[in-house]
C-alpha cells in the first residue's frame, strides 16, 4: 500500500457521559483506495464521517490527512479548510442554484479571497473562471450531466441528483471524498446501476474514497477493502473475499452475507460437528471439550440427490432472485440454509445428501 | 506536536470551538432585549414614598379585577367565536363557506382602538343609531328608553374579541383540519352523534391549538391600552400610565408593571404548555380529506349568519362608517400633515422591520452555529418580549435610555461644556429599540421555523466545499430564506404600524404617527377628521391578513403554520 492519505488513530466521541458513540476506532486508509465501512444503522458509522469533515471534534485519539493533523481532541481544522469531499445522504443540493452552479461553488473561491482581490491584492491560488468553467464542463461530460446544466434541482430524478452530488463534490480536486449511505434513497433497480457508474467515476477520477453503508451486498461489490464497524469501533478490516470468507468474529460472519452457525465440540486436536470432523485451525486457544460454532455459507454446502454426505431434510424452500434457497434439518435438528443448483428437482420433505466443504474454517466460541 | 505548530503556522489550523462573532453577537442581542423588563424590575425596588400603599388601599384592586375580567371576557369571547366559526367552516359545508374561510380573518386587520372609537361614534347618544331610534319612536331623552352603554368594560370586551378571535379562528381551523376523518368517522360509527363527536372527540383533540389562540388574545388584552384607556376601564395599563406620567411616580409604576408581567407570565406558559402538547396531538401522515357535512335548509342559514356575524360587526360595519367619515373630509385635511404623519409612520415601522428581521436573522442562525442549548433556550427567551404589554416596555426602555442620556451630557457637559440633550430618548431611536423589542419574536419564529427546513446536510455541503460560515448564509441561506424575511418583515412593519400605547409615551416630541394622530382625534371625539389616517391604518392591516389567507388557500394545515408568536 503506498502512503496513507488518512489515518485515523485511537478516536473516541460521545455525546453523553455513559455511551461511547466511537469507541477506540483506528484506521487507515492508502491512496486511491475505495474503502466500504459496513455497520449497522446506529454503530456510528455517520460519526466517523462527520469527524473526519471536521463537523465534529474528537474527544480522544486524533485524525492526519496527507501527514497533518487535522483533528485531535478538543482541537480541528475547520471543515472549509480541510479539503475533504462530501457527498451526503440527501444529496444537500442548492436547490436555488442551476446544476452547472451547484457543481461551480466549490470551485469559487472564498468570499474572503474574492474582496482581497478586489482591492489588488492578488489571493494565493487565483481563481481562473475559465480552468473553473472547464473543470465543471469535465465532470458534467463524466457523469453524463451535461443535458441538464441549467435545470435545477427539483426537475431532475433521484439518480441524477446522486450524479450532480458527486460531481459537485469532486470539483474542488479533494484527495479524499465521503460518500454517506450515497445509494439509500435510489431504488433497487438504479442503485445497483448507479453503484458501478459511481465505481468508475470515483476510480477515473483517482481519488480516495470511504463510502459508508449498511448494504453489505454493495460494500463487497464496490470495495478495495471492507471496514466492518459494530459499537463504534472496527471489528475488521481486508479485502472483501478475506472478510467473507475468513470472518474473525462472530458479528462479521452475521453481518457479511447469508450464514449459518454449525455447532461442534473440541476432542482431541478435532472439531467434532454433526457433518464430521474439521481440523482444528491454528493459533486458536480453545481447551478439550469446548462447544464452539462453524461458519456456513450457503456455497460452502454440497447438496446432492445420493452419494455420500450427511442424510438431511428439506424443509422450506423459498426463492431469492433466480435462485433458491433450501431450509435442511439434520436427523440431530440442526437446522441450515443452502442453495442449490436449479437442475436439482427436489421438493419440501424430500431428502437429499449434503457435503460441508469451506474453503477455511472461521470457528468461534459458543457464546451462551 | 510539530505537525499542529506548522499547520498553525501557515494559517490553516484555527481553534474549532473558540467563542465566535455569531455567538457573542447573539449574546448580545440577547442582552438589549432583556434591559428594558430588566430595568422594571430594578427601578420597582427603587424607594417610591408612601404611594404603593396608598394606591394598594385605593386603584389597586380595580386595575387588578379590571384586568383580569376583561381577559377572562375576551378570552371566552374569542373562544366562542373562534372555534364556532373554525368548526363550521372546516366541519360543514353551507353557502359562502369558500370565502368564510378567509374573510373570518378580515377583522385582524381593526386594531381595537380603532373599532372602539368607530362604534363609539355610531352607538353613542349622540351617535346616528340612537337619533334613529329617537325619532322613529319619538323619545325625547335618555329616560324615556335603555340602550346598553357603549363605553363600559363590557363594551371593551365585545370590540377587543371582535378583532381578536381570528387568532383562535387560525389555530382551531388548523387544529381541526388535521383531524382525520376517520378517527372522526369513527366516532360516528361507535353510536356517538355528531355533536358528542363533536365535544368528546374534535374539541378535546383541538385544545391545545385553541388555547394558544385564546392565550395570544389575552396577551393582546393585557397590552391593550387605546381601548381601555378611551373607554375608561382602569386596567394595569391605564393605571401605570396615571401613575408614571400622571402622578409622576415611575418607582410605582414600575411596581404595577412587575405585578402585571407576573399576570403575562401566567399566560405565557400556559401558552408554551399548550404549544408542547399541540405536538403531541399533530400528524404527520397525509391525511384522509374532510369531507364535511353539507347543511340544508335552516341550518345552513343559521351557520351562514353566524360565519357572517363577526365579519360584519369586525369589519364591514366599521369599515363602511371609516369611509363614509373620510368621504366626507376636506381635501385640505388629507395635505402636507396627513402626508408627513404618513412618512413618520413608514419611516419608524421600516426602520423597525429591518432592525427586527436582521436581528432575528443574526439570532437564529448563532443559534443555529452555536448549538448550544443554553443558547437557544436563552434565545426562546429573549423573543417572549411580544408577550410583554406595551406600557411596561415603554417604561424599561425610557428608564435606562433616559439614564444613558443624562450621563453622555454630564460628561460632555464637563470635558466639551456643551449639552447634548436627549439624544437616545428623545429620539426615534427609543421609538425603535421599543418595537423591535417587543416585535423581534415575530420574525424569531418565523425564520427558525423556515432556517428548520433548510437540512443541516446543506451547511456542512456548503462548508466541505470550502465556504465559511458567513459565507454559506449570504449564499445559501438568504436566497432560500427570501420569502420568509419578507413576510417577517410585513408582519413587524404592519405591528409596528398600528402600535399605540409605546408610540405615545416615546415618541420624540411633536412627532405623530397615523396610529397617535387617530388617538389624539378620536379622544378629542373628532373621529371624523382622523378617518383618513384610520383607513391608512386598517389597509395596511390587510396586508397580513392576506398572506395568511393565501397560506389557507393554498394547501391545508400544514401551511396555516403561525409564525412565532403571530403578530
Amino acid at each position: 500500500m503506498s502512503a496513507p492519505v488518512l489515518e485515523i488513530r485511537g478516536l473516541h466521541k460521545r455525546f453523553s457521559a455513559e455511551h461511547w458513540v466511537i469507541d477506540d476506532l483506528s484506521l487507515t486508509v492508502g491512496e486511491g483506495e475505495l474503502l466500504c465501512v459496513l455497520g449497522a444503522s446506529g454503530c456510528g458509522k455517520t460519526t466517523m464521517l462527520r469527524l473526519i469533515c471536521g463537523f465534529e471534534v474528537p474527544d480522544r485519539g486524533e485524525i492526519v490527512h496527507q501527514g497533518q493533523l487535522i483533528a485531535r481532541p478538543g482541537w480541528g481544522v475547520r471543515p472549509e479548510r480541510r479539503r475533504i469531499g462530501m457527498v451526503f445522504q440527501d444529496y444537500a443540493l442548492f436547490p436555488h442554484m442551476t446544476v452547472r452552479a451547484n457543481v461551480r461553488f466549490g470551485l469559487e473561491p472564498p468570499l474572503r479571497q474574492r474582496i482581497a482581490g478586489w482591492f489588488g491584492r492578488h489571493a494565493a491560488g487565483a481563481y481562473s473562471s475559465a480552468a473553473a468553467e472547464q473543470r465543471v464542463a469535465q465532470l458534467m461530460e463524466m457523469t453524463g450531466l451535461s443535458r441538464y446544466a441549467e435545470r435545477y434541482p427539483h426537475e431532475l430524478s433521484g439518480g441524477q441528483l446522486q450524479r450532480i452530488a458527486l460531481a459537485r463534490a469532486l470539483a474542488p480536486g479533494a484527495s479524499l471524498m465521503l460518500l454517506d449511505e450515497p445509494f439509500s434513497n435510489l431504488d433497487a433497480n438504479l442503485r445497483s446501476r448507479l453503484r458501478l457508474e459511481v465505481h468508475d467515476v470515483l476510480k477515473q477520477a483517482g481519488v480516495t474514497a470511504i463510502l459508508v453503508t449498511h448494504d453489505q451486498e454493495e460494500a463487497l461489490n464496490l470495495a478495495d477493502r471492507i471496514a466492518v464497524m459494530n459499537r463504534g469501533r472496527i471489528e475488521q478490516i481486508g479485502p472483501p473475499e478475506e472478510i467473507l470468507h475468513q470472518p474473525r468474529t462472530r458479528f462479521v460472519a452475521r453481518f457479511t452475507g447469508m450464514s449459518d452457525l454449525l455447532p461442534g465440540r473440541v476432542e482431541g486436536g478435532q472439531i467434532v460437528t454433526d457433518m464430521g470432523c474439521f481440523p482444528m485451525p491454528a493459533g486458536l486457544a480453545l481447551g478439550l471439550g469446548e462447544r464452539v460454532e462453524i461458519l456456513m455459507r450457503p456455497n460452502y454446502l454440497h447438496v446432492a440427490a445420493e452419494g455420500d454426505g450427511v442424510p438431511a431434510r428439506i424443509e422450506r424452500i423459498d426463492y431469492l432472485g433466480v435462485q433458491r434457497v433450501y431450509t435442511l434439518v439434520l436427523a440431530t435438528g440442526t437446522r441450515f440454509r443452502a442453495v442449490l443448483p436449479g437442475q436439482l428437482e427436489r421438493r419440501e420433505e424430500d431428502m437429499v445428501r449434503v457435503r460441508f466443504q469451506p474453503p477455511h474454517l472461521s470457528v468461534f466460541p459458543m457464546e451462551y | 506536536m510539530g505537525m499542529t505548530e506548522a499547520a498553525a503556522a501557515r494559517g490553516v489550523a484555527v481553534r474549532w470551538r473558540r467563542p465566535n462573532g455569531w455567538v457573542l453577537g447573539t449574546l448580545l442581542i440577547g442582552a438589549l432585549v432583556a434591559v428594558p423588563i430588566v430595568s422594571v424590575a430594578v427601578l420597582a425596588f427603587v424607594p417610591e414614598g408612601d404611594l404603593w400603599w396608598h394606591l394598594v388601599t385605593t386603584v389597586l384592586p380595580g386595575y387588578v379585577f379590571n384586568t383580569l375580567l376583561l381577559a377572562f371576557c375576551v378570552g371566552m369571547g374569542t373562544l366562542v367565536l373562534g372555534t364556532g366559526t373554525a368548526w363550521l367552516v372546516t366541519m360543514c359545508r353551507f353557502p359562502g363557506r369558500r370565502m368564510f374561510q378567509w374573510a373570518l380573518l378580515l377583522p385582524l386587520a381593526f386594531p381595537s382602538y380603532i373599532l372602539a372609537y368607530t362604534y363609539t361614534d355610531l352607538l353613542d347618544y349622540a351617535g346616528p343609531v340612537q337619533a334613529s331610534l329617537r325619532a322613529l319612536f319619538g323619545w325625547q331623552s335618555m329616560q324615556d328608553y335603555w340602550f346598553p352603554p357603549v363605553r363600559t368594560l363590557s363594551g371593551a370586551a365585545v370590540f377587543m374579541a371582535l378583532v381578536l378571535y381570528p387568532y383562535v379562528y387560525l389555530l382551531a381551523r388548523a387544529a381541526f383540519l388535521e383531524q382525520s376523518a376517520g378517527v372522526l368517522e369513527a366516532s360516528r360509527s361507535l353510536g356517538h352523534g355528531p355533536w358528542r363527536t363533536f365535544f368528546g372527540v374534535s374539541l378535546p383533540m383541538a385544545r391545545p391549538g385553541i388555547s394558544v389562540g385564546v392565550s395570544l388574545a389575552v396577551m393582546e388584552t393585557l397590552n391593550d391600552f387605546g381601548t381601555v384607556d378611551f373607554f375608561a376601564v382602569p386596567t394595569f395599563s391605564v393605571g401605570i400610565y396615571r401613575t408614571w406620567l400622571g402622578m409622576g411616580n415611575a418607582p410605582a409604576a414600575a411596581q404595577l408593571a412587575l405585578l402585571l408581567l407576573v399576570f403575562v407570565i401566567l399566560v405565557l406558559w400556559w401558552e408554551r404548555a399548550a404549544r408542547r402538547g399541540q405536538r403531541y396531538h399533530q400528524h404527520d401522515s397525509p391525511l384522509e380529506p374532510l369531507a364535511g357535512a353539507r347543511l340544508h335548509g335552516w341550518r345552513a342559514g343559521v351557520a351562514t349568519l353566524a360565519c357572517a356575524l363577526p365579519v360584519v360587526l369586525g369589519f364591514l360595519v366599521p369599515g363602511a362608517v371609516l369611509v363614509e367619515y373620510a368621504l366626507g373630509t376636506s381635501v385640505e385635511a388629507l395635505g402636507g400633515r396627513f402626508l408627513g404623519i404618513a412618512a413618520n409612520t413608514l419611516l419608524v415601522a421600516v426602520l423597525a422591520a429591518l432592525v427586527c428581521v436582521a436581528a432575528a436573522l443574526f439570532m437564529c442562525y448563532g443559534v443555529r452555529l452555536g448549538r448550544r442549548r443554553s443558547l437557544r433556550t436563552g434565545a426562546r427567551l429573549v423573543s417572549a418580549g411580544y408577550a410583554v404589554p406595551g406600557a411596561v416596555l415603554a417604561l424599561g426602555v425610557i428608564i435606562p435610555l433616559a439614564g444613558l442620556d443624562n450621563q453622555v451630557d454630564a460628561l460632555m457637559r464637563a470635558w466639551f461644556g456643551v449639552s447634548t440633550g436627549l439624544i437616545l430618548s428623545g429620539t426615534v431611536l427609543a421609538l425603535v429599540y421599543a418595537y423591535s423589542v417587543r416585535f423581534l419574536a415575530l420574525p424569531f419564529g418565523t425564520l427558525e421555523a423556515a432556517l428548520g427546513k433548510i437540512t443541516r446536510s446543506m451547511d456542512h455541503a456548503a462548508q466541505s466545499l470550502g465556504k465559511g460560515p458567513g459565507e454559506t448564509l449570504a449564499r445559501i441561506h438568504l436566497p432560500m430564506l427570501r420569502g420568509s424575511m419578507l413576510t417577517a418583515g410585513v408582519l413587524v412593519f404592519v405591528d409596528a404600524m398600528k402600535e399605540l400605547p409605546m408610540t405615545l409615551v416615546l415618541r420624540p416630541f411633536n412627532f405623530e404617527t397615523l396610529a397617535t394622530h387617530v388617538y389624539q382625534f378620536a379622544s378629542d371625539e373628532l373621529l371624523e377628521q382622523a378617518a383618513p389616517a384610520a383607513i391608512g391604518i386598517v389597509l395596511t392591516g390587510l396586508l397580513p391578513v392576506l398572506l395568511l389567507s393565501r397560506a389557507i388557500t393554498r394547501t391545508r394545515a400544514d401551511a396555516v403554520e403561525l409564525p412565532g408568536g403571530l403578530p
